[in-house]
C-alpha cells in the first residue's frame, strides 16, 4: 500500500452568519494515498466541496473560518503554515479544478496565457519557455491544434474544451494533488466520460493522487479507488470502491446506491432517499441522518453514533453498522434480493 | 463558441469592439473628429499664425475677416473718430502666405521651428475669427487653448481612474475594513456639491502660479474630486466579478492577492472603464472652464478655451463683440458632443450583449 500523501484530521470549518453557525464541515477525517483517487461523496450541502476548499485554504473569510483539525500534506500541517508558503503550495503542489468550466476560466486573457502565467509563477520560466509548456500542457490533455488554440480566449472554446484547458493550468506545474470538485457535472454525458478518462490517465502518467469530490456514484464507480460517503458535514462512511458498492454499512450509501437506476430493472419510478439534506445550522439530535433513516431505532436519536471500523479500511458512522455488515438489514429499507 | 460566427471568430474581444465600432457610422466619425481635434491641438503652433500672447495695440476687437478667392485679406486701418471700429483700405490686398517664417516655436516642445502654415506680411494682419481685447488673434488662441483644454480630461482622467479603479478594487475585493474606509471617504467627497469642492480645493493652492503649475492644479483638484463616484461602481463590480470561478480558480493556482486584482478583476472592468472615462472626458473639460470663468483657471496671457470664454462673459462684449463668445463656445460645444456621441458607440461596441458585432 502506498504511502498516505493529503491526510485532513478531525476538520472543523465552521460559517459565522447572522443566522448562526453554520458548522458546514464537523469532524472531518480522510487520508489520499500518492497514486490513487479517493472520491468524496455526498448531496447538495453535505460539506464536501467546503471540505475540499479548506485544504487549500480558500473558503471565503469572513464569514467562514477553520476552527480546528489538521491538514498534513507529507506529514506537514497546511494550516500551519504561513500565507505565503501556503501559495507556494497551491498551483504547484496540489491544485484544483471547478465545477464550472464555462466560468473558471478568466474570459479575458487567452488560454496559453492563463497556463503560462502558472508556469511564469512557480517556476519563474521565460514568457517564451511559459508559452512553449502551455503548447505542450494542451497538447496532454489532448486540445488538437494546441499552437493555434493557446491564442484563443475561452469563449471560442467548447465546454469540454475549457475543462481541459482548466486541467492543464491546474496540472502545469505537476503537482502531487489534483482536487477535482465536481469537474464533470456540468458537462454533457459523452463529454463527462472523456473528461475523466483524461484524468485517469493523467494520474498515472504523471503518478498523481486525486481527491475527486462528486455526487455522481457512476463517476465514482469508474474511477475511484477509495470513497469517503459525507452527510450533514461529516464522513459516515469511508472504504474501498468494491466494498462501498458489495456492503454498504452506513445506511444513507445504501440510500444513494438504491437510487441509482440498474441496467435491465423495471421500475416505475427511481428510488429515492426522503427528505432533504438537514440546515446545517441546526442538526437533529443524534445521528444527524436519523430523520431520513429507513432503519433508524431510539438510540439514533439520542446518540450521535461514534465511527465503528468493520473491516481494515471501512469505517462507518452507525449503530447498525454491524447489521448491515453482516447482510441481516438493508440499509435501504427495502427487502434484498 | 467555437462555431461562432464566422467574421468575428478568432479575434480578441478588443478586435471585436474595434470591428463594431467601426461598423457604427456615427461612432467612426465621432472617432476621426477627436483624432482631428487633438492633430490640431498638437500642431497648435505650426497652424495659428500668430502666438497666443502676440498683442496689436492698433486692432482691439477687430472683427473676424473673411479670406476672398485667391486666398487674400483686406487691410484694415482704425476708422477715424470711432472706438474699435475699423474700415478697410481700398485697393490694398493682404494676399495670404504660405510657410511663413514667424514666432519660433516648438512641435511638442522638442522639434524647433519658425515656420508657420499661413500668415500675411506685416504690419497687416489676418484675423480668422476675429481679435480680443488686446488684439490677440481668436484662432491661434482657440489652437493654443486646445491643447489646455483637450489634455487636461485625459490627464485628469488617467489620475482619477487611477485612484478610483485601485480604491474600488481594494475594497471590493478585500473587504472589511479597507471597504468601509475607502467608501466612507469615497462618500464623503460625494456629498459635498463638486463645484463647492472645486473652488475650495482650487483655494488650497497658492494664487498665483505659473500657467503650467496652474494647469497642473486644476488637473489634480478635478481629479480628486472624480474618483470617488467611479470608485463605488468599480466596488460594486468587483463585489459581483470576485465571487466568479476564475477568481477562485487564480487563488487556489497559487496567485497573491495583488496579482488576482490586477491581472484578473480589474482586467474585467475594462469595458465599463473605457466608457465611462470617455464620457467623463466632457467633465473635465467644463471643469477647466469653469474655473477659468471665475478666474481660478489658466492665467492669461496664456490661452485655454475656459479663459477665452470667461472674456467674454460682459453684456457689451455679447453685443459688440460676438465672435468672443462664439469662437471658444463652438469648440467646446463640439468637442464635447463629439465625446459623447463617441462614448455611446464605444458603450455599444463593447457591449458584450451584441456579441455577433456587425449591424448596430
Amino acid at each position: 500500500m502506498s504511502e498516505t500523501i493529503l491526510e485532513v484530521r478531525g476538520l472543523h470549518t465552521h460559517f459565522f452568519t447572522e443566522e448562526g453557525v453554520v458548522r458546514a464541515v464537523d469532524g472531518v477525517s480522510y487520508a489520499l494515498r500518492a497514486g490513487e483517487t479517493l472520491a468524496v461523496v455526498g448531496e447538495s450541502g453535505s460539506g464536501k466541496s467546503v471540505t475540499a476548499l479548506s485544504i487549500l485554504r480558500l473558503v471565503a473569510s469572513p464569514p467562514g473560518r477553520i476552527v480546528s483539525g489538521e491538514i498534513l500534506f507529507r506529514g506537514a500541517d497546511l494550516l500551519k503554515l504561513a500565507e505565503g508558503d501556503m501559495r507556494k503550495i497551491r498551483g504547484r503542489r496540489i491544485s484544483m479544478i471547478f465545477q464550472e468550466p464555462m466560468t473558471s476560466l478568466n474570459p479575458v486573457h487567452t488560454c496559453g496565457a492563463q497556463i503560462a502565467e502558472v508556469v511564469e509563477l512557480h517556476e519563474g520560466l521565460s514568457r517564451d519557455a511559459a508559452h512553449a509548456r502551455a503548447i505542450e500542457m494542451l497538447k496532454l490533455v489532448g486540445i488538437p491544434s494546441p499552437e493555434q488554440r493557446a491564442n484563443e480566449y475561452p469563449h471560442q472554446l467548447s465546454g469540454g474544451m475549457r475543462q481541459r484547458v482548466m486541467i492543464a493550468m491546474a496540472l502545469a506545474c505537476r503537482p502531487d494533488v489534483l482536487i477535482a470538485d465536481e469537474p464533470t457535472t456540468a458537462l454533457d454525458v459523452t463529454i463527462q466520460a472523456q473528461i475523466l478518462e483524461l484524468l485517469a490517465r493523467l494520474r498515472r502518467e504523471l503518478g498523481m493522487a486525486v481527491l475527486l469530490v462528486t455526487h455522481d456514484l457512476g463517476v465514482v464507480a469508474e474511477t475511484a479507488d477509495h470513497v469517503a460517503v459525507m452527510y450533514a458535514g461529516q464522513v459516515v462512511e469511508h472504504a474501498g470502491v468494491r466494498e462501498v458498492f458489495a456492503r454498504p454499512c452506513h445506511p444513507y450509501t445504501a440510500g444513494l446506491l438504491a437510487s441509482l437506476p440498474r441496467m435491465g430493472e423495471r421500475r416505475e419510478r427511481l428510488r429515492v432517499i426522503p427528505g432533504n439534506v438537514p440546515n446545517p445550522a441546526r442538526f437533529p439530535s443524534g445521528c444527524r441522518f436519523h430523520p431520513r433513516c429507513p432503519v433508524a431505532i431510539d438510540r439514533c436519536r439520542t446518540e450521535a453514533p461514534e465511527v465503528v471500523t468493520i473491516a481494515e479500511g471501512h469505517d462507518s458512522r452507525c449503530w447498525r453498522a454491524a447489521e448491515l455488515a453482516a447482510g441481516t438489514l438493508d440499509g435501504a429499507g427495502g427487502t434484498r434480493a | 463558441m467555437t462555431d461562432g460566427v464566422a467574421t468575428t471568430a478568432g479575434l480578441s474581444p478588443a478586435g471585436r469592439a474595434w470591428r463594431a465600432l467601426r461598423a457604427n457610422r456615427a461612432g467612426s466619425v465621432a472617432g476621426t473628429v477627436l483624432l482631428v481635434l487633438y492633430a490640431l491641438a498638437a500642431l497648435a503652433p505650426f497652424l495659428a499664425p500668430y502666438d497666443e500672447g502676440d498683442m496689436d495695440r492698433l486692432r482691439f476687437f477687430h472683427p473676424s475677416m473673411p479670406v476672398h478667392a485667391g486666398g487674400w485679406v483686406e487691410v484694415t486701418r482704425p476708422a477715424a473718430g470711432a472706438v474699435n471700429a475699423y474700415e478697410t483700405v481700398p485697393g490694398a490686398r493682404a494676399p495670404l502666405r504660405w510657410f511663413v517664417k514667424g514666432a519660433p516655436w516648438k512641435l511638442l516642445g522638442l522639434v524647433p521651428s519658425d515656420r508657420h502654415l499661413f500668415g500675411v506680411d506685416a504690419p497687416a494682419r489676418v484675423y480668422l475669427f476675429g481679435a480680443d481685447a488686446m488684439g490677440r488673434d481668436v484662432f491661434s488662441r482657440l489652437l493654443y487653448g486646445a491643447q489646455v483644454s483637450l489634455t487636461v480630461g485625459l490627464v485628469g482622467i488617467l489620475i482619477s481612474f487611477t485612484l478610483g479603479l485601485l480604491l474600488g478594487g481594494l475594497a471590493g475585493y478585500l473587504g472589511g475594513w479597507v471597504d468601509t474606509l475607502v467608501m466612507r471617504s469615497a462618500e464623503v467627497f460625494l456629498s459635498i456639491p463638486a463645484l463647492y469642492l472645486i473652488v475650495a480645493l482650487r483655494a488650497a493652492f497658492p494664487a498665483h502660479l505659473s500657467s503650467r503649475q496652474v494647469y497642473v492644479a486644476i488637473v489634480v483638484v478635478l481629479a480628486f474630486v472624480g474618483w470617488a463616484s467611479l470608485a463605488r461602481v468599480i466596488r460594486g463590480m468587483v463585489l459581483s466579478i470576485r465571487r466568479a470561478e476564475y477568481v477562485l480558480a487564480a487563488e487556489a493556482l497559487g496567485m497573491s492577492r495583488a496579482r488576482v486584482l490586477v491581472r484578473h478583476i480589474l482586467p474585467n472592468t475594462a469595458s465599463f472603464v473605457i466608457v465611462a472615462a470617455t464620457v467623463a472626458v466632457p467633465g473635465y473639460i467644463l471643469g477647466e472652464v469653469f474655473l477659468s470663468f471665475l478666474g481660478m483657471g489658466v492665467q492669461e496671457p496664456a490661452a485655454s478655451w475656459g479663459n477665452m470664454l470667461g472674456a467674454a462673459r460682459s453684456v457689451s462684449v455679447l453685443r459688440d463683440h460676438p465672435w468672443l463668445l462664439f469662437a471658444p463656445g463652438a469648440a467646446i460645444f463640439v468637442t464635447v458632443m463629439t465625446f459623447h456621441v463617441f462614448g455611446d458607440a464605444l458603450r455599444d461596441a463593447l457591449d458584450p450583449r451584441q456579441e455577433s458585432g456587425g449591424r448596430p
